[in-house]
């Protein structure tokens, strides 16, 4: 009985989750995936799983860093699945012109691409996802010492990539 | 903060904007998350009751891929037979099955070419004559992992009102079934064959005179919650249609009707 309303819980909380972060959770789908469509069904498939296996789901790490850990393997994996190379996820992205649509974008839309996995997932989680460091690590199964550094290398890149744009 | 990262964060701001959230939708979320259950392990668990069940207690009991229970009578069947195909569904009338029972009103249900199912309640107040068609449900709606509608409904004889609710629970750990009735009260029932429900809710002063739209708890054997919908079932235009206990008074929701048999 304890366990089934921990599970009952769980999805409250879950279905929480969903309805005040939905756009977030979309957002670093999209930036995976390139794809609207795509990213939507990452992360209803994401929320699926979290929903499915939750009476698995044992503490271990924040629920959100779990549910953010199901969302982000769905995204992968429907970004492998598409026809697409995971690199050109990126490319596919949609830009808000804004009035300016050349500009710099573009270059750091293809130094993203070449970025390795691992550095533009904590990327996108630390940016797009606005995700602390300990929920990255739980998210991604890394240590939070290993985001940072991870971080730290992918901002480097991106930031010489600007500065070259800028000469 | 430098100006570059602040740049940067403007550019990554510019590639990826933050999308609007109209597409979000938690029902599908936890429809997907009850789907993926079902798959060869769900289809081997049928088929093991199945045999069972013909094996240890000699029943007659029809199979119609998911759908198990006993055959449904020739009146029953006939009825599916006549459901209106120009409504879009073509119901196999010859594989329907009783699915559940609440008394002396019985639920059956069989398969269409549409790859969902339909209903026919028989009720006893149901002059045998009255054919009704059947109740079929789209796919929209099969999806879910509750589906309920009132699919039929009588007055009594100036002493209320009988709606006859009747759905289904897709989770194979779904034993019981939660609602409450238009007045409140907590109505609960066991599932019978293939997640199917049937009740008859009473209510004494007739039709309720506010929407009722109660939600609906999946329970699995050990009372666990397993999952919970809200679901329309009736819809007043105004309070007037409360003082008419007649079936029609209500515009009922979601599943496509048949027409009776001429």
């Amino acid at each position: 009985v304890t366990e089934s309303k921990a599970a009952d819980a769980r999805l409250a909380e879950i279905e929480l989750l969903y309805r005040t972060r939905f756009q977030h959770f979309l957002r670093v789908a999209l930036a995976i995936t390139g794809d609207y469509e795509q990213a939507l069904d990452a992360v209803q498939e994401g929320f699926g799983d979290a929903i499915r296996s939750r009476r698995r789901y044992r503490g271990e790490a924040p629920l959100e860093a779990w549910v953010w850990r199901s969302v982000v393997n769905a995204s992968r994996d429907s970004a492998r699945a598409g026809r697409r190379r995971d690199t050109a996820a990126v490319e596919a992205a949609p830009v808000s012109t804004n009035g300016h649509a050349d500009g710099p974008s573009e270059e750091l839309r293809a130094a993203l691409a070449v970025l390795p996995e691992r550095q533009r997932l904590t990327l996108f989680l630390r940016h797009y996802a606005d995700l602390d460091y300990q929920s990255i690590a739980a998210a991604l199964g890394v240590s939070a010492g290993t985001v940072s550094a991870t971080l730290s290398q992918a901002h480097a890149r991106l930031r010489q990539t600007l500065e070259e744009v800028s000469t | 903060v430098t100006d570059q990262d602040t740049r940067l964060s403007q550019e990554l701001d510019r590639l990826v904007p933050l999308p609007d959230g109209s597409d979000a939708s938690w029902t599908d979320a936890v429809a997907r998350g009850h789907r993926r259950r079902r798959g060869w392990t769900l289809r081997f668990t049928v088929a093991v009751v199945a045999a069972v069940v013909v094996v240890t207690a000699g029943l007659a009991v029809a199979a119609s891929g998911w759908l198990i229970g006993e055959p449904a009578p020739p009146p029953v069947v006939q009825d599916f037979r006549d459901y209106t195909p120009q409504l879009g569904f073509h119901p196999d009338a010859g594989k329907a099955v009783l699915v559940a029972h609440d008394g002396v009103i019985k639920l059956y249900a069989t398969t269409n070419r549409e790859g969902t199912y339909c209903l026919v309640v028989d009720e006893p107040w149901k002059p045998p004559s009255a054919g009704d068609g059947g109740t079929c449900v789209p796919k929209m709606w099969a999806n879910y992992p509750i589906t309920a509608s009132v699919i039929g409904a009588a007055g009594d004889q100036g002493r209320g009102q009988t709606e006859v609710v009747a759905g289904r629970v897709d989770d194979r750990d779904a034993r019981r079934v939660r609602f409450s009735d238009p007045v409140g009260n907590t109505l609960e029932r066991s599932l019978g064959t293939s997640g199917f429900f049937v009740l008859a809710v009473h209510t004494a002063s007739g039709c309720p005179d506010h929407d009722w739209a109660p939600t609906f708890t999946a329970l699995a054997a050990g009372g666990e919650v397993l999952g919970r919908e809200q679901i329309p079932l009736t819809r007043i235009k105004g309070r007037a249609l409360a003082v008419s206990a007649a079936a029609a008074s209500h515009r009922t929701a979601p599943m496509t009707s048949g027409t009776s048999r001429s």
